[in-house]
C-alpha cells in the first residue's frame, strides 16, 4: 500500500503504527545502505533508522516538513545530515580518555532529542514502565521529576509527612529502575 | 544498587534539572568515574528525565521499535526507488531523448538556415575535367586525388589535393580541392583554396571557384558574402544559368 504525503504527515501526527511500519519498509533499506557505504556498523544503522523516522516525525510536529511529495529527497537529506552530525561527534568526543559513563551524562547537548530517545533504551523502557508502575509511585515520580515540584511541595500536595515522601520517592524510583532493568533483558526485547 | 543515600538521589535530581552549581556538578561528574552506582544513577536519572519530557516522542519511538521488532532487521529491500536512483534514471532518459532529438533534427536539416539549405541544394561534384600530367613534382598525389574525387571520397580527396598544391600552384586543382573540402562538409576549408584560385588567368576555372566559394560562403552561413562573390560570374558563362537562379532565390 502506498500512502500520499498528506496521509503520511497526519499519521504520524496520530503516531499510527501502520505508517511507521510503511516508512520503515519504504526507507529502512536506504537509511541502513547509506549508514553502511559510509563506515558504520549495523548498530549504527538500526539507530539511525530510528532516528532519522523520529526526525521526521519532529518536523511534522513541529510543522518544519513542507516539502509535498519530496519525501523521499527530504529522508535521504536527514539521512546524509544525521550521520555526519554523528560522525563529528565521535570525531570530537575522545572517548578514548574520559569514562564512557560520564561521558553518557554530560554529552548530550549537541544531540537531538530524536538521536539521544533512538540511542538511550532506557528511555523508551522508562516510557513503557511508567505505564505499569502503580499509584502512587506513579504520580510521586512525574511531580518530582517531570513538573520538577520540590519534596517539601509535593509532600503538601500530596499529604505526605516530607521524610516519609522522601523514603517513598526513592523506594519508587528503585521500584522504576528495576522494571526497566528487567524490561531490557535480552529475552523481553529485540536486539540485532 | 540498594542506595538508600537520599542526599545523592536529590544531587541527582539537581544535576538533570540543571540546579547544581558548577563546583557540585564537577563533583559529582567525578564521583561517577570512580562510582560505576554513582554513573549508573546518573545515566538512568538523565533517562527519567528524558523519557518524561519527551513523552510523545518516546512514545513514537516505542511504537517504531515495536514495528522494526515485527518486520526484522535489516529492512526488506525498498519497494520504491530511492530519490537518487529515480533521478538518475530520469536525468538518464532525458538525456537519450535530447540526444536522439538532436540527431533527428540534425538528420532532417532542422538546425541549419534558409540560405545553407539553398546551398545546399545547389551543390553538386564538378565534373571531372582535369588535364592530368604524367610526370612532375607531387603528381602521385594529384593522380591519387582525382582518383579518390572520381570515387566520391572527397575527405580522402582533398588530403591529396592539399598534399598536390601545397608543392604546385595550380590553380585548377584547387577548385577541385575546394569542392572536395565542400562535398566532405568541410566548408570552412574550402573557401582559402577556392578564393586563391578565382585569380586563374583562365575563365572557366575562375568561374568553378566563384561558384564554388559562393556555395561555400552559403554553407558557411554567410549570405552577404555569397551574393558579393555570385556577382563575379558571367551571365553568359559556364555557370551563368546556375548563378542566375540561385541569386533569384537568394534575394
Amino acid at each position: 500500500m502506498t500512502y500520499t504525503t498528506t496521509q503520511i504527515k497526519d499519521g504520524l501526527m496520530r503516531n499510527d503504527p501502520d505508517i511507521f511500519r510503511y516508512l520503515y519498509r519504504t526507507h529502512g533499506a536506504m537509511i541502513v545502505g547509506y549508514v553502511r557505504k559510509n563506515s558504520g556498523s549495523d548498530h549504527d544503522a538500526r539507530e539511525m533508522v530510528q532516528t532519522v523516522i523520529l526526525e521526521l516525525w519532529n518536523a511534522v510536529r513541529e510543522d518544519r516538513y513542507q516539502e509535498e511529495g519530496k519525501l523521499d529527497r527530504y529522508i535521504y537529506m536527514l539521512t546524509a545530515n544525521t550521520w555526519r552530525d554523528e560522525l563529528r561527534r565521535r570525531k570530537v568526543r575522545r572517548t578514548d580518555e574520559l569514562d564512557p559513563a560520564r561521558v553518557a551524562v554530560a554529552d548530550d547537548s549537541d544531540m537531538s532529542i530524536a538521536a539521544a530517545v533512538a540511542k538511550d533504551e532506557r528511555i523508551e523502557a522508562i516510557h513503557h514502565c511508567l505505564q505499569v508502575l502503580e499509584s502512587p509511585c506513579d504520580d510521586i515520580i512525574r511531580l518530582y521529576h517531570l513538573e520538577e515540584i520540590k519534596l517539601q511541595d509535593v509532600a503538601a500536595q500530596m499529604n505526605y509527612d516530607y521524610n516519609n515522601l522522601r523514603k517513598r520517592i526513592f523506594d519508587c524510583r528503585k521500584k522504576l529502575k528495576k522494571l526497566v532493568e528487567d524490561y531490557l533483558q535480552p529475552s523481553t526485547r529485540f536486539d540485532l | 544498587m540498594e542506595n538508600t543515600n537520599y542526599s545523592l538521589q536529590e544531587k541527582i535530581q539537581s544535576f538533570v534539572t540543571g540546579d547544581l552549581d558548577e563546583a557540585a556538578r564537577r563533583s559529582l561528574l567525578d564521583q561517577s568515574i570512580s562510582d560505576t552506582d554513582t554513573a549508573d544513577e546518573l545515566a538512568f536519572g538523565q533517562s527519567l528525565a528524558r523519557a518524561l519530557k519527551h513523552s510523545e516522542i518516546t512514545a513514537a519511538a516505542s511504537i517504531l521499535s515495536t514495528v522494526i521488532a515485527a518486520e526484522g532487521f535489516p529492512p526488506p529491500p525498498s519497494t520504491t526507488p530511492s530519490f537518487w536512483p529515480k533521478w538518475i534514471g530520469l536525468s538518464v532518459v532525458v538525456i537519450m531523448i535530447a540526444t536522439a532529438g538532436y540527431f533527428l533534427a540534425e538528420s532532417y536539416n532542422l538546425f541549419i538556415s534558409e540560405s545553407q539549405k539553398i546551398g545546399q541544394s545547389a551543390l553538386s561534384p564538378l565534373e571531372n575535367v582535369l588535364y592530368l600530367p604524367v610526370d612532375g613534382t607531387g603528381i602521385k598525389d594529384l593522380q591519387t586525388g582525382m582518383i579518390a574525387y572520381d570515387a566520391g571520397r572527397y575527405a580522402e580527396a582533398a588530403r591529396s589535393l592539399a598534399a598536390y598544391t601545397a608543392l604546385r600552384p595550380d590553380p585548377t586543382a584547387k577548385v577541385y580541392l575546394g569542392v572536395s573540402y565542400l562535398l566532405a562538409g568541410k566548408s570552412e576549408q574550402a573557401i582559402a583554396p577556392l578564393t586563391e584560385a578565382t585569380t586563374s588567368p583562365e575563365p572557366p576555372v575562375q568561374e568553378a571557384a566563384f561558384w564554388y566559394l559562393t556555395l561555400a560562403y552559403l554553407a558557411e552561413n554567410q549570405p552577404d558574402e555569397a551574393r558579393n562573390t555570385l556577382r563575379n560570374i558571367p551571365i553568359d558563362g559556364l555557370f551563368g544559368e546556375k548563378a542566375r537562379a540561385l541569386g533569384e532565390q537568394l534575394k
